[in-house]
């Protein structure tokens, strides 16, 4: 289960809305400030065009992860958040249909990728960052690996916005137990 | 070159080793079964001039691919000749004997009777023959022969307007031809010549006054210099059109002689629908010269696996739409819309194959006929699942789709048997898949790169490679893809949603390629090309050749070119012949043969100097250079020894400048 949902525009269609999830966006909103907000203005300019190569990112990426008390399988709210980084309108190129993507990684090695078995239309879009908009993509994760096997121990996840250029988020440490 | 099969047999006469020529006396006359549909009956004498017409026992009598001998009263017959062309010509050879050669005008139905008068052999004379063999050397040519798509900018109006004479009626009949819209059929007529004007070759280059003062007195007045030693020139009536050529091939200096005859464009189709002229793309690849061969068929069922449709939208009602179906989340099974708030992606991809065109509205899909089946497979506001589009190949196949196309990708290192097994289970039906190639600019994604998908990759408007488009040794094609960095107006316009609202818009993308390719394909199929591997042999062999020569990752096959395909102009059809500079002698022709996917002519035997080589494809069969067919010409130096390699580009004839085509027609005739 996954969404992908615009702060400010309007709530989300199916997530519901409880304390953790208040907590992570303030989280999340509090990464951005401090990342995105920070990194703009160390870049000393507002970047509002696409985000090729040699360009100082136009959106800033920061990532939180949560479990999620969903009964006896454990679950993991993996939310992606992107947040224009100047104060104009930050224009960010996709090379498809794709616009994000988790990956989890134990021991140095890919175990599980969200966009594995997924399908995208080859279709060169553009989205549009408004300053101060905070955009979240979110995935659940089951625990488990690209082969359904339960994982143990510590993991590390990566968010990154698949733009052109990517954009990653500094990784999160996850303990499983 | 008389071994071309079917060609117009106005033959170029070389002067010297004709000893006499003879008319034909016509008689009516029944001898046996009348002459089928399309042959005329030939009976005749072969004498001896000068010795009281004495029966010529032996002689080999030949007209077209036929040929018989006279018994011991000189007498032939020849019931049942195909009739090939508006005139044919009857050599007679005979041990001791000059040959000799007599050209006739037969009309199907028709019985001819001739006597040809031979002249004897003086000392030292070795006979002649109506055709001089040309001289042999060391020296070859080895042609790559490979086709063009049409010019950019160009159009049947613009191609006519290159036209030597006679345009008037021409251009009537394209305003006919426009006024009725969707018109299916190719209009070529290139048999009526213009009267009192012949086309001339010389044996060298002369000034115009020059060539003037040798004929002033046989009345004959040159019109122009047409280029290199070809001139049109006005001669007065004579008896017949026959006699007046005749004449003029004796006149001095004269190489060969033919009519100018008038000539028409094909009738290529322009759609009404006002945004025409923005699809630049439908020209790049020659769409609209297939239309004049084809504007597709209902019969013809083009599944796309994509986003779902938006069958409200204005430009795709009237289309036919067939078994929609959904396999993506979030609808029910039979529910097919697209979920797109903002740009319908499978919208853009259905109208670049089908939207309905001449309706004075919109784009103009490549095919004006065409029945879509949308299959959903991935949601626009979720995407898709391997296993969607698994489902949705599986259900395409058993539900009657002849192509598929697959405007989406996947990572080519996950490997899944199911939707493989499903892309087998299609292409063992005969049915051809399509994909876009992906916009990583790194390898081909899949499904693409699954030996029995062809995979697209996308060019922009200048036929360059898309800054996004993939490459790789799975690349099959190149379409265009479009590129909108420096501006809206070079992406690939098409159907599309914005707001709610039924829109046209431009896009960029090998999701926007794929759909050429599969619009090609559907066309094919109305054209009765319905075998798979054929399909996908034509579409390779009949693609222009971009980057490097031949195959290249970047590029794949080359650009795909829909008339070529649609008329199976495969170049290893061409006939390619090497002309000396002076016109004085053809080698050849010779098909090319096909190594490692090129098609090569090896034109041997030829003497060093400068030559032209040329190429034709009767992609119009009718046995006639003009309108609709490939040709092209080339200057290359032979050398002493050896071959020497040359490209040799084929374009459509309505394409090609005047001077070419004037110089072609000669040249093709000999």
């Amino acid at each position: 289960m996954w969404r992908n949902h615009t702060v400010r525009a309007r709530r989300p269609a199916a997530l519901r809305w409880d304390w953790r999830l208040l907590f992570i966006l303030g989280g999340v909103g509090a990464l951005m400030t401090g990342a995105g907000m920070g990194a703009g203005k160390g870049a000393g300019e507002t970047v509002t065009g696409p985000g090729w190569p040699g360009t100082a990112p136009p959106v800033a990426v920061a990532l939180s992860v949560e479990p999620l008390a969903t009964g006896d399988e454990p679950r993991y709210l993996f939310v992606l958040g992107a947040m224009a980084t100047g104060e104009e309108t930050a224009v960010v190129t996709f090379r498809n249909g794709q616009t994000y993507d988790f990956v989890v990684v134990q021991d140095g090695e890919e175990i599980w990728r969200w966009s594995q078995g997924r399908v995208f239309h080859q279709a060169i879009q553009q989205r549009r960052w408004p300053p101060g908009e905070l955009v979240i993509f979110t995935a659940v994760w089951d625990g488990r690996d690209a082969a359904g096997r339960p994982v143990t121990g510590t993991v590390e996840v990566h968010g990154t916005l698949t733009s052109d250029p990517p954009l990653a988020a500094e990784a999160v440490t996850l303990r499983l137990p | 070159m008389r071994d071309v099969p079917n060609a117009q047999r106005t033959r170029r006469r070389p002067l010297a080793g004709i000893a006499l020529l003879l008319l034909a006396a016509v008689l009516a006359g029944c001898f046996g079964s009348r002459p089928g549909a399309g042959t005329f009956g030939l009976q005749g004498v072969v004498v001896a001039d000068g010795a009281g017409d004495a029966p010529i026992a032996g002689a080999v009598v030949r007209v077209g691919d036929l040929e018989t001998i006279s018994g011991d009263d000189g007498a032939f017959s020849l019931p049942q000749v195909p009739v090939d062309g508006a005139t044919m010509t009857v050599t007679a050879v005979a041990p001791g004997y000059r040959s000799a050669t007599v050209l006739i005008q037969p009309a199907p139905g028709q019985q001819l009777f001739i006597t040809v008068r031979l002249l004897p052999l003086e000392d030292g004379d070795d006979g002649g023959s109506g055709d001089a063999p040309p001289p042999m050397g060391n020296g070859a040519v080895e042609a790559l022969v490979r086709l063009v798509n049409a010019p950019s900018g160009t159009s049947a109006a613009g191609a006519a307007g290159t036209r030597p004479a006679s345009i008037g009626s021409a251009g009537r009949l394209e305003e006919e031809l426009r006024a009725a819209g969707a018109s299916r059929s190719v209009v070529r007529t290139a048999a009526a010549t213009v009267p009192g004007q012949w086309i001339v070759q010389m044996n060298a280059d002369y000034p115009v006054q020059a060539v003037q003062d040798m004929w002033a007195a046989a009345g004959v007045h040159v019109l122009e210099r047409l280029a290199d030693n070809f001139y049109l020139v006005a001669a007065p009536e004579g008896a017949s059109p026959l006699e007046t050529e005749l004449r003029l091939a004796q006149l001095p200096n004269v190489v060969s002689v033919e009519p100018n005859r008038q000539v028409y464009p094909v009738a290529v189709p322009t759609p009404n629908d006002p945004y025409f002229d923005q699809q630049w793309s439908l020209p790049l690849i020659s769409i609209p010269y297939a239309w004049g061969v084809t504007t597709g068929s209902r019969d013809v069922v083009v599944a796309v696996l994509d986003t779902g449709l938006l069958p409200q939208h204005p430009d795709l009602a009237g289309v036919n739409i067939v078994h929609g179906r959904n396999f993506a989340s979030g609808q029910s099974a039979t529910n097919y819309t697209d979920d797109a708030t903002d740009v319908s992606h499978g919208t853009m991809v259905a109208g670049i194959i089908a939207a309905a065109a001449n309706n004075a509205r919109g784009i103009a899909g490549i095919n004006w006929n065409v029945s879509i089946m949308p299959v959903r497979v991935m949601s626009s506001r979720s995407g898709g699942t391997v296993a969607a589009v698994g489902q949705g190949i599986r259900w395409a196949v058993d539900n009657g789709a002849h192509v598929i196309n697959m405007s989406l990708a996947w990572d080519a290192a996950y490997n899944d048997t199911f939707v493989n097994q499903q892309i087998e289970y299609a292409a063992s039906r005969g049915v051809v898949l399509v994909a876009g190639a992906g916009n990583d600019s790194g390898r081909v994604t899949m499904p693409a790169s699954h030996p029995d998908v062809i995979a697209v990759g996308a060019v922009d408007r200048h036929k360059q490679a898309a800054w996004y488009s993939n490459y790789g040794p799975e690349l099959d094609l190149v379409a265009p893809g479009g590129d909108t960095r420096r501006s809206r107006l070079d992406g690939v316009l098409s159907t599309n949603l914005t707001s709610g609202s039924a829109v046209y818009s431009y896009q960029q993308g090998t999701s926007f390629a794929a759909p050429h390719v599969t619009g090609i394909v559907a066309l094919m199929y109305s054209a009765g090309i319905t075998d798979a591997q054929e399909i996908r042999d034509l579409l390779r062999y009949t693609a222009e050749d971009l980057g490097a020569p031949g195959f290249d990752h970047r590029y794949g096959w080359g650009l795909v070119n829909a008339y070529a395909a649609v008329t199976r102009s495969d170049p290893i059809h061409a006939l390619v012949g090497v002309a000396a500079a002076d016109g004085s002698h053809v080698w050849g022709p010779v098909h090319p043969q096909r190594q490692g996917g090129q098609a090569v002519a090896r034109v041997e035997g030829l003497v060093p100097g400068r030559h032209t080589v040329f190429g034709w494809i009767d992609a119009y069969p009718d046995g006639l250079m003009g309108p609709g067919d490939f040709a092209g010409l080339a200057e290359v130096a032979v050398p002493e020894d050896g071959p020497v390699s040359v490209d040799l580009p084929l374009a459509i004839w309505d394409t090609l400048p005047a001077a070419d085509q004037s110089r072609l027609a000669a040249l093709i005739h000999r």
